[in-house]
């Protein structure tokens, strides 16, 4: 009975060393994982991710940007320097980016994937950084490239640094079309205002004024109060806004009598622009890339698309994927088949691609530098397409 | 004045939204977060008739009500009948509903949002006290205008409007009347229901259909009952006009303040008036 007391103090300690004991252990074989993960296995499939949304918000975008890179991966042969690729799917949560990142640890701990094509929108980007950047993992993403991301390796943006993306337009609206004003509308989050940035700082060097500015909050439903605020001495209106709200914008726009030239920066994506074509005809944009772009790589990517999708149009979404699969696959061919992140890193700066975007690389920043072209709204034959107007080549990325 | 216009419009889509929901939440006690998505489901089965099928746009608008009704039956029969006085898994539920509901229009009419409503006859503008405005929007207020004048006789100069009324005040003293309020409350469910369906296609003329108007247009019409007072169409048809001319004004006047500067409206009238303009209270 004496012993009792010793011999409870004793077992709590002991069950205290076992515990530190197997938490050590835990975190010695976390860590030879984690190691592992980013580490390159050159031997046996190699396992990309794909990580887009399929559910929720947005999720039409997760099938598009699979049909992309599967197209990317059946024209290679599900293959890349000898070595069988194995596509991984995982669904990015565009509302809820620590779901994001819990899918993205699922595939690069569970699966084993180390490059990824996604995730798509900038705050799962940013929600997954740092765990790339501890895992070593690459990632290819399409849209949302803000500055802050770019430098590191984990992300190769492409086609562009997002506050970029419109830098011709400034110049396009003060020389050719003669512009001595513009007013802008986006929707009041990081990329609205980012993607406007090129237009609106070029169009003020060449010494236009921007007269106002509006930005839409997010969840705003009626967007007739913006047509009807709109400075309407202004020459033109450049706006983005998601497809289904620019259809609305517009609708209110046309029916306040309103005359003022838009221009659309990326368009207006399909299917909406189907349904709204006749309101915009005739209308600039400046896109990366549009199915009516004449490049002769875009001519083959939309012949193939058509031909692996039962004749389906490519969209934005198929295109960035197809492209962003294509440039992990060079990028992997380039570094000898090693998916070592370091030489990946080496590799894909080395990468010269012909896009369906036109010529492009990848600077030293890891984003990608191509064509942007100014396009009209035009209907042909049964549909509306954006015309190529001008295009130009290796638009450089100001950080 | 074009603010002015813009946010009666608004306005007059947002209480034929939102009176439903007031009368729903006074008669029944019953808080349907689900509402908004209703809604949705009238949006979108306006877009099939409407714009699918080239149907006219009035036969849009029943369709929309029918399909709302039948899925606030459901919704009724399956979840709020036996969720009566239990406000929190009714709020729990019926936001559950909402992601369900949301799933299922991207299932059935595919995840893109449709655009506006283009119909014969209310495209275009008409001129208005001088200035050009959409036909549509002018055909939106009529239509509330209108719709709020039938509701408030039904609420006000009707036998059933005054059992409603008295549910509202005193359920129990109405019960021991021999008046089966259960059965007028659900009728009630299933007609407020109808009319989110039909104010669905009506809304869709400007807005369109998409899955994350569940969420959006709820939060709205939560704002104009709150504003307005349980279970008063008046109220709704003025908290209405309040959520419809704050967004619409502040666009012009505050544009860095639009996102929030309704609720700063919504906060100041609840200091001023803590149970609505309506001053009515419900009663459980």
């Amino acid at each position: 009975m004496d012993c009792t007391p010793a011999l409870r103090n004793r077992t709590p300690r002991r069950r205290l060393l076992a515990l530190a004991l197997a938490v050590v252990v835990a975190l010695a074989l976390t860590s030879a994982c984690s190691s592992g993960t980013g580490a390159s296995d050159d031997s046996g499939p190699l396992k990309v991710g794909i990580l887009w949304p399929f559910n929720g918000a947005y999720s039409n975008y997760g099938p598009d940007g699979l049909a992309g890179t599967q197209l990317a991966l059946q024209e290679a042969g599900m293959k890349v320097s000898g070595r069988t690729i194995e596509l991984v799917k995982g669904s990015e949560d565009v509302l809820d980016p620590a779901n994001t990142l819990r899918e993205a640890k699922r595939l690069v701990q569970q699966e084993g994937v180390t490059i990824m094509i996604g995730p798509v929108f900038g705050s799962s980007q940013q929600a997954v950084a740092a765990y790339f950047k501890t895992t070593n993992v690459m990632a290819f993403v399409p849209f949302g490239n803000t500055k802050e991301l770019a430098g590191r390796g984990n992300f190769i943006g492409w086609p562009t640094l997002d506050t970029s993306f419109s830098t011709p337009l400034g110049g396009y609206m003060a020389d050719q079309l003669h512009y001595k004003s513009i007013a802008t509308l986006a929707p009041d989050y990081v990329y609205g205002h980012n993607v406007l940035v090129g237009a609106t700082q070029t169009f003020t060097q060449a010494g236009g004024k921007v007269v106002q500015q509006q930005w839409v909050p997010l969840g705003t439903t009626d967007l007739l109060p913006y047509a009807s605020n709109l400075d309407r001495n202004a020459d033109a209106l450049v706006m983005w806004l998601v497809p289904q709200d620019a259809a609305s914008f517009v609708k209110s726009f046309r029916s306040l009598g309103i005359k003022m030239p838009i221009i659309f920066v990326n368009g207006v994506f399909d299917p909406t622009f189907q349904s709204m074509g006749s309101d915009i005809v005739d209308s600039l944009g400046i896109v990366d890339w549009s199915a009516g772009l004449t490049n002769a790589a875009n001519k083959t990517f939309a012949a193939d698309f058509a031909k692996a999708n039962k004749g389906q149009v490519p969209n934005n979404q198929n295109a960035a994927a197809y492209v962003d699969t294509k440039l992990a696959l060079a990028t992997i061919e380039k570094a000898g088949g090693s998916t070592s992140f370091e030489e990946l890193k080496k590799a894909v700066t080395q990468v010269k691609l012909d896009t369906p975007y036109g010529p492009g690389h990848i600077d030293e920043n890891f984003l990608g530098v191509t064509s942007r072209t100014i396009v009209k709204a035009v209907h042909q034959g049964s549909r509306y397409v954006w015309e190529p107007v001008k295009t130009f080549d290796n638009v450089p990325n100001e950080l | 004045m074009l603010a002015v216009l813009n946010g009666i419009s608004l306005g007059f889509v947002l209480f034929l939204i939102g009176s439903g929901l007031s009368l729903i939440i006074g008669s029944m006690g019953i808080i349907n977060l689900a509402h908004g998505a209703l809604y949705m489901v009238g949006a979108y089965v306006g877009w099939s008739v409407a714009m699918d099928a080239g149907l006219p746009f009035w036969l849009a608008i029943v369709c929309g009500a029918l399909a709302a009704a039948a899925v606030g039956v459901l919704i009724h029969q399956v979840f709020f009948r036996h969720l009566s006085g239990l406000l929190d898994e009714q709020i729990l539920v019926s936001f559950g509903v909402v992601y369900i509901l949301a799933d299922v229009v991207q299932w059935v009419w595919g995840t893109n949002a449709k655009a506006p409503f283009s119909v014969p006859g209310l495209d275009g503008s008409v001129n208005l006290l001088g200035l050009i405005y959409p036909t549509a929007r002018v055909f939106i207020m009529a239509v509330g205008i209108v719709f709020g004048a039938l509701l408030w006789w039904l609420q006000q100069r009707t036998r059933i409007g005054a059992i409603v009324r008295a549910g509202m005040d005193d359920p129990q003293m109405v019960r021991t009347m021999g008046i089966r309020l259960d059965l007028v409350a659900a009728g009630l469910f299933v007609i407020g229901s109808a009319v989110a369906g039909a104010a669905g296609v009506i809304g869709g003329l400007v807005m369109g259909a998409q899955p994350s108007f569940g969420i959006d247009i709820m939060l709205l019409a939560l704002v104009v009952v709150v504003l307005g007072g349980v279970g008063s169409i008046p109220g709704a048809l003025i908290g209405a006009l309040i959520v419809g001319l704050s967004q619409a004004v502040s666009v012009v006047l505050f544009p860095s303040f639009s996102g929030f500067s309704l609720y700063v409206v919504m906060a100041v009238i609840l200091v001023l008036r803590p149970a609505g303009i309506s001053g009515r209270v419900v009663t459980q």
